[in-house]
């Protein structure tokens, strides 16, 4: 009996909510939409400010074309196919039309809000541009526009090569951002004609390049690169278990592990150090650092709290890059590795340790000195360097804690 | 001379209620290549995996290079190299970072590394993927790797299970010349494979399991005169050994 795609597409979706509905719970209690949604209000507060009183000359077509290209040109698709899926669907390719109407749907509809919630907020800022046409006879435009641009991203999809797809890619980009131009611009009318021949002038090129019917390792490689997308976001409030992150190469980072002198004894370390400049640790921290570094130096700069207010911003980030650090430990401790090769096992807690101690150095430095600097140069010296001084400190406290840590471990092993 | 490897009297599996091997004893010399083979589940794997340490022997005792893995394990595993049927690979390390971690950890001076790995990437064809990652390699070419890994470490003994599945021709070719050159150099290999034709040209001696016991060994001519099959090829044997009623060929 063939089972009815239709179905097993909405199976899977539901699996799939069933599947996370856990780890949004852990993410909603942890606080994150209380603080997005604080965001969200202090931005709006700050954009309705900005409204009433919009400077002279202020490029309100230019800042609409960079707001709507992006969400226009941003197509997702959540297809739920995995590899095995070569194995059981692949035989109904030709049935897998009825499968894909619904992502696409569901697809179109997701980037399509998105769109749709932007070009509201806009709205009031485009009026005040002065253009001939009515917003409000433009979200029609817009909806088509994105119905368009997502057949040229199926269309992308199916493309047998990465350089014509990556051509056809940048032509969209192109012509989109020429068409959300011309509607914001221009009367409705010409904008109106010059979009369809965008449409029919990609079409026409986009459907040269050889294809394939039904692309499924692309969708087998976008599917999965979507899981590890949501994987990483819950995995910043919830144990959550990975299907394995692909490495990143991070040569910047991964560089240092070079320098490990050739001993035997720094076996550990050498992979360790690898395992945090690749792995998804790597990515953390980085972004760790990112986020809290400009955190501390957008509350140094506001002055609050005396010019206080940056430092235990730095602190607080610099705490977590350091127990973020020290997760590096739990990578390979039930490797096969450690029973086939001659590792030196009484050295794999240090190696963890100091590569530990030398990532949350590497974070600890930037953010110190994020929030440092707008103190120093606003002339508040102690704040400045208690900043610098408090995230340094924090650097052979948390190892401290750490080396306890795999002491007790290696007890428990 | 002392074997590489003694096995006596080992029984052994997952449960000590249901043993999956009974009473094995053997033993792998010096300068020799051994023939492991066996149907699927006569168990040839769970034999690995106890010489490996990786399962614990419900009686008997397992050593290589003369110990146990209580008695000394850095000595016991530093005394061999494996390579498995499913490659294992770090999914973060490079084909050269794998090289190099295999160098420190059997401790090998980086002057000596740094030759043998150009001539393993070189052999196995592999020296423009040096900087590719473990997870962007096909099943063949991690196999490379694990093998790469193993000749790099040169140890008194290898133990390969199942190396030619997902090797190309011209890997084939080269792991089995550079084991026969390990061989000449005092090297002991274990190997098993169910590429019987390819074991018979190249192993000096044979261990035939069936339903975790040891039902003949030795040379090709001992397995003949054991099964009273002068001339037959290591197949033949194979057959009349594991089912005699099924011999398909009736000699």
């Amino acid at each position: 009996m063939e089972p009815d795609l239709e179905a097993l597409y909405r199976g899977r979706a539901s699996e799939w909510r069933k599947a996370v509905a856990p780890y949004a719970r852990d993410a909603a209690r942890s606080g994150f939409p209380s603080i997005a949604v604080l965001a969200a209000l202090v931005g709006l507060s700050g954009y309705a400010a900005f409204l009433d009183d919009v400077p002279e000359g202020f490029p309100i077509v230019a800042v609409g074309t960079a707001l709507m290209t992006p969400l226009l040109m941003w197509s997702p698709l959540r297809t739920f196919l995995r590899p095995a899926d070569a194995v059981f669907l692949m035989p109904r390719e030709h049935a897998m039309g009825r499968y894909m109407k619904l992502a696409r749907r569901r697809g179109y509809a997701a980037g399509g809000a998105l769109m749709l919630a932007a070009w509201l907020l806009y709205m009031p800022l485009y009026r005040q541009s002065g253009s001939p046409t009515d917003p409000l006879a433009l979200v029609p435009v817009l909806l088509a526009l994105k119905a368009a641009s997502d057949a040229g991203a199926w269309r992308e999809r199916r493309m047998a090569f990465a350089a014509a797809r990556r051509w056809c890619y940048l032509l969209r980009a192109a012509l989109t951002l020429a068409a959300v131009y011309a509607l914001l611009a221009k009367p409705l009318l010409a904008a109106l004609g010059f979009a369809v021949a965008a449409a029919v002038l990609q079409a026409a090129v986009c459907r040269l390049p050889a294809g394939h019917r039904f692309p499924w390792q692309r969708l087998f490689d976008e599917e999965a690169r979507t899981r590890r997308r949501y994987e990483r976001f819950f995995r910043s409030f919830a144990d959550v278990p990975a299907e394995g992150d692909a490495p990143a190469r991070r040569p910047y980072a991964a560089w240092a592990a070079g320098l490990i002198r050739h001993r035997r004894e720094n076996t550990y370390l050498y992979l360790y150090a690898l395992t945090a400049a690749r792995s998804e640790l790597g990515g953390m921290l980085i972004r760790l650092t990112a986020v809290g570094a400009l955190a501390g130096a957008v509350a140094a700069s506001s002055g609050a709290l005396a010019g206080w207010a940056g430092a235990p911003v730095a602190w607080l980030f610099a705490l977590a890059a350091g127990a973020q650090a020290g997760t590096v430990r739990e990578a390979h401790r039930h490797a096969v590795w450690r029973h086939l090769y001659p590792l030196p096992e009484a050295e794999r807690g240090r190696a963890a340790m100091r590569v530990a101690a030398a990532a949350h150095l590497v974070c600890a430095v930037p953010l110190g000195l994020a929030a440092a600097l707008p103190a120093a140069l606003a002339g508040r010296w102690l704040p400045a360097a208690a900043a610098l001084a408090g995230c340094l400190a924090l650097v052979p406290a948390t190892a401290l804690r750490l080396r306890r840590s795999l002491a007790r471990e290696a007890a428990e092993d | 001379m002392e074997p590489l490897v003694l096995v006596e009297d080992l029984s052994g599996g997952y449960s000590p209620r249901r043993p999956v091997l009974h009473g094995l004893s053997f033993k792998v010399m010096p300068g020799e290549m051994v023939g492991l083979i066996g149907l699927n589940g006569a168990g040839k794997s769970t034999t690995i995996r106890h010489l490996l340490g990786l399962m614990k022997p419900l009686s008997g005792t397992v050593r290589l290079g003369g110990v146990t893995l209580e008695e000394d394990a850095g000595q016991y595993r530093r005394s061999y190299a494996y390579v498995p049927e499913t490659p294992l690979l770090f999914e973060e390390l490079t084909v050269q970072e794998h090289l190099r971690l295999t160098a420190m950890a059997y401790g090998l001076e980086e002057p000596e590394y740094a030759r043998r790995a150009e001539r393993l990437l070189a052999e196995f064809r592999m020296t423009d993927k040096r900087s590719a990652f473990a997870a962007h390699l096909s099943k063949g070419m991690k196999q490379k790797v694990m093998i790469m890994n193993a000749l790099l470490a040169a140890p008194p003994l290898y133990v390969i299970d199942e190396p030619f599945l997902g090797l190309d021709p011209l890997g084939v070719r080269s792991l089995l010349e550079r084991l026969e050159e390990e061989k000449r150099s005092g090297s002991a290999i274990l190997m098993s494979s169910h590429i019987l034709s390819t074991l018979e040209a190249y192993c000096d001696r044979y261990l035939l399991l069936h339903d975790g016991r040891l039902i003949a060994s030795g040379t090709l001519d001992e397995l003949r005169e054991a099964a009273g099959m002068p001339d037959a090829p290591l197949e033949r044997l194979f057959f009349r050994f594991v089912a005699p009623e099924g011999d398909a060929h009736g000699a």
